[in-house]
C-alpha cells in the first residue's frame, strides 16, 4: 500500500489497516486518527508530526520509524517492536506500551504521562527531560520487570509514578523530579542520583548499591531496607526520613542533614557522617561500628542499644541524647 | 554629588563582594529565609535567585537591622554546618545592615510609598520548571514547542531538515530558560513566540503552540 492509497482509504471512512505494510512510507503530519495498524510492518516509516490519537500498533514493527513530535495520546502500542524509533518530543500521554520492546530509543522531551509501561525495554534509551508523570511500571505477575538499564533520565520528570521492581542500574537521573514515586525493590545500582528531588520518595527494598544522590532532597523519603552500601550521601537533606534496616555500610553521609530521621536497626558500619545534623535522629538498635560521626551534631538523638564499638565520636555534640544504656547525656 | 548615584555605587560594591564569598550559597539561603521566612531545601532554586534581587528583597521586607540579625541568628540555631552559617550571617548583617541607613535612596519607590508593595523582581531562573514543562506538554507536541522556540531564539529549524544535531544539543528545560531569560515581559515572549510562528512551515500549528507556551508562561511575569 502507498502512502497515498492510505490517506484516501483512510479518508473514505476505512479505519482497520492491521497487518499492511508501509515500510519506510512518508507519513509526515499526516492526520490518521484512531487507525487501527495492529500486525503492521512500519519499519522505518515517517510519522514526525502525524496526529495518531487513539490508534492502535499493537504488535506492530515500529522499529527505527521516526515518530517525532507525533500525537499518540490514548493509542495502544502492546508489544509493539519500536526499538530505535525516533520519538523525540512526541506526545504520548495515557499509551499503552505493555511490554513494548524498545530498546535504543529517541525519548527525549516526549510526554508519557498516565502511560503504562510495565514490562517494557527501555534499556539504553535517551529519556533526558522526558515526562513520565504518574506512570504505571510497576512488576507484572507472569512478565518480566521493565528494564531502564543505562537510560539517560538526566531532568527527567518522575513524579508520582509507580516504578516498583524497574531496573535502572547504570543509570543518569541528574537533576530529575522523584517526589512521591514509588521505586520499591528498583535497581538503582550506580545511579546517579545528584540534584535530585526524591522528597516522600519510597525506595523501600531498592538496591542503591555505589549510587550518588549528592545535593538531593530527599525530604521524608523512605529507605526502609534499601541497600545504600558505599553509596554518596553527602550534601544531602534527609529531615524526617525512614532509613530503618537500611544497608548504609561504608556510605559517604557528611554535610547533610538527618533531622528527626528514623534509622532503627539501621547498619552504618565504617559510614562517614562527617559535619551532618542528626538531631533527633533515631539510632535504636542501629550498628554504628567504625563508623565516624566527627563533628556532627546528635542533639536529642536516641542511640538505645546501638552497637558504638569503634564509632570515631570526636567533637560530636550529644547534648540531651539517650545513649546506648539507656541514659541520657548531659 | 549625586546621592542615588552613590547609594546604587555601594549596593553594587556590596554584590561584587558577597559574590565572591565562599559561602554564596549559604548567604542566598538566609537571605531567602530572612524575607520570605521559609528554609529553601532545594540548592537548584537557591541558585537560581540573583544576590541583588535577594537583598532588595530583604531591605523590603525587614524592616532594621536589629530585627534582620534577631532573624537570622534564631535561624542559624537551629541549622547544620553552624560554623559557616554563623559567619555567612556575620557577613550579612556587616554588609547589608550598614545599608539600612540609606533604605531610602537605594529603593525609593518602595519605602515612600506606605501601600502597596512593589512586585518581586523577576527571578533568574524559572521557579518551578518542571510543573511548566508539564503544563505546555499537556495541550501541545513537545517537538512542536521546541521547534518553535528554538527558531524564535536562534534560527528558523524545519523539522524536514535532516541534521538535527544543533537542535539535539538542547532538551526542552534549556530552551524555556533561554526564552524565560530572553524576554522581559509577558507580552515581549507572545510577540517573540507569534512572528516565528508566522512565518513558520506549519503556520497554523505553530500560532496554537504559541498560544500554549504563552499562556502557560504569563503568571512568571509581574506585569
Amino acid at each position: 500500500m502507498t502512502p497515498r492509497e492510505l490517506l484516501e482509504t483512510y479518508a473514505s471512512g476505512k479505519r482497520d489497516f492491521s497487518g499492511e505494510s508501509l515500510l519506510a512510507a512518508d507519513m509526515f503530519g499526516a492526520e490518521l486518527i484512531g487507525i487501527n495498524f495492529n500486525k503492521a510492518e512500519l519499519k522505518r516509516t515517517n510519522f514526525t508530526y502525524a496526529f495518531l490519537n487513539k490508534s492502535s500498533f499493537n504488535r506492530a514493527n515500529l522499529s527505527a520509524a521516526k515518530l517525532g513530535g507525533a500525537i499518540l495520546n490514548q493509542s495502544s502500542m502492546m508489544s509493539a517492536n519500536l526499538s530505535h524509533a525516533d520519538l523525540h518530543g512526541a506526545s504520548l500521554q495515557r499509551v499503552n506500551l505493555f511490554t513494548a520492546n524498545m530498546p535504543q530509543t529517541n525519548l527525549m522531551d516526549a510526554n508519557l504521562t498516565e502511560a503504562d509501561l510495565r514490562s517494557v525495554n527501555l534499556q539504553s534509551s535517551n529519556l533526558r527531560c522526558a515526562i513520565l508523570r504518574a506512570v504505571l511500571m510497576r512488576e507484572e505477575r507472569g512478565y518480566p520487570n521493565a528494564n531502564m538499564k543505562n537510560c539517560d533520565l538526566r531532568k527527567a520528570d518522575l513524579r508520582g509514578g509507580n516504578f516498583s521492581g524497574v531496573d535502572l542500574s547504570g543509570s543518569d537521573l541528574t537533576g530529575a523530579d522523584l517526589s512521591e514515586a514509588t521505586l520499591s525493590r528498583v535497581d538503582l545500582q550506580g545511579c546517579n542520583l545528584s540534584h535530585v528531588n526524591m522528597r516522600g520518595t519510597i525506595f523501600s527494598e531498592a538496591n542503591m548499591a555505589g549510587a550518588i544522590l549528592t545535593n538531593s532532597d530527599g525530604d521524608g523519603a523512605n529507605f526502609t531496607r534499601a541497600n545504600l552500601d558505599q553509596a554518596d550521601l553527602s550534601q544531602c537533606n534527609f529531615s524526617r526520613s525512614n532509613f530503618s534496616k537500611a544497608k548504609l555500610t561504608g556510605a559517604n553521609m557528611t554535610y547533610s542533614v538527618f533531622y528527626q530521621a528514623l534509622m532503627v536497626g539501621a547498619d552504618l558500619s565504617r559510614a562517614r557522617v562527617l559535619t551532618s545534623n542528626l538531631t533527633q535522629v533515631s539510632l535504636v538498635d542501629a550498628y554504628l561500628v567504625r563508623a565516624v560521626l566527627d563533628g556532627s551534631d546528635l542533639t536529642e538523638a536516641v542511640l538505645t542499644r546501638a552497637e558504638i564499638t569503634g564509632t570515631s565520636m570526636v567533637d560530636v555534640i550529644l547534648t540531651g541524647a539517650t545513649m546506648p544504656d539507656g541514659k541520657i547525656s548531659a | 554629588m549625586n546621592t542615588s548615584m552613590d547609594t546604587f555605587d555601594i549596593l553594587d560594591e556590596v554584590v561584587a563582594d558577597m559574590e565572591n564569598d565562599d559561602n554564596l550559597l549559604r548567604i542566598k539561603r538566609l537571605l531567602l529565609y530572612a524575607s520570605r521566612g521559609e528554609w529553601a531545601k532545594n540548592v537548584d532554586e537557591v541558585v537560581c535567585y540573583g544576590l541583588r534581587q535577594l537583598i532588595e528583597e530583604v531591605l523590603v521586607n525587614v524592616p532594621d537591622a536589629d530585627t534582620l540579625k534577631r532573624s537570622l541568628a534564631e535561624q542559624v540555631r537551629n541549622l547544620n554546618s553552624r560554623p559557616e552559617y554563623v559567619e555567612s550571617a556575620d557577613s550579612i548583617i556587616g554588609t547589608i545592615g550598614f545599608l539600612y541607613p540609606m533604605r531610602e535612596q537605594i529603593l525609593p519607590k518602595v519605602v515612600k510609598q506606605d501601600t502597596p508593595p512593589a512586585p518581586t523582581p523577576k527571578p533568574e531562573f524559572i521557579p518551578h520548571p518542571f510543573d511548566l514543562r508539564s503544563e505546555i506538554c499537556r495541550n501541545a507536541s513537545p517537538l512542536q514547542v521546541k521547534i518553535l522556540i528554538f527558531s524564535t531564539l536562534y534560527h528558523p529549524f524545519s523539522p524536514r531538515e535532516r541534521d538535527w544535531s544543533e537542535l539535539n544539543k538542547y532538551d526542552l528545560d534549556d530552551l524555556l530558560q533561554a526564552l524565560y531569560q530572553a524576554c522581559n515581559s509577558a507580552q515581549e515572549v507572545k510577540d517573540k513566540l507569534y512572528s516565528t510562528a508566522q512565518t513558520s512551515e506549519l503556520a497554523e500549528d505553530a500560532q496554537r503552540t504559541a498560544g500554549v507556551i504563552y499562556q502557560a508562561m504569563r503568571s512568571l511575569f509581574n506585569t
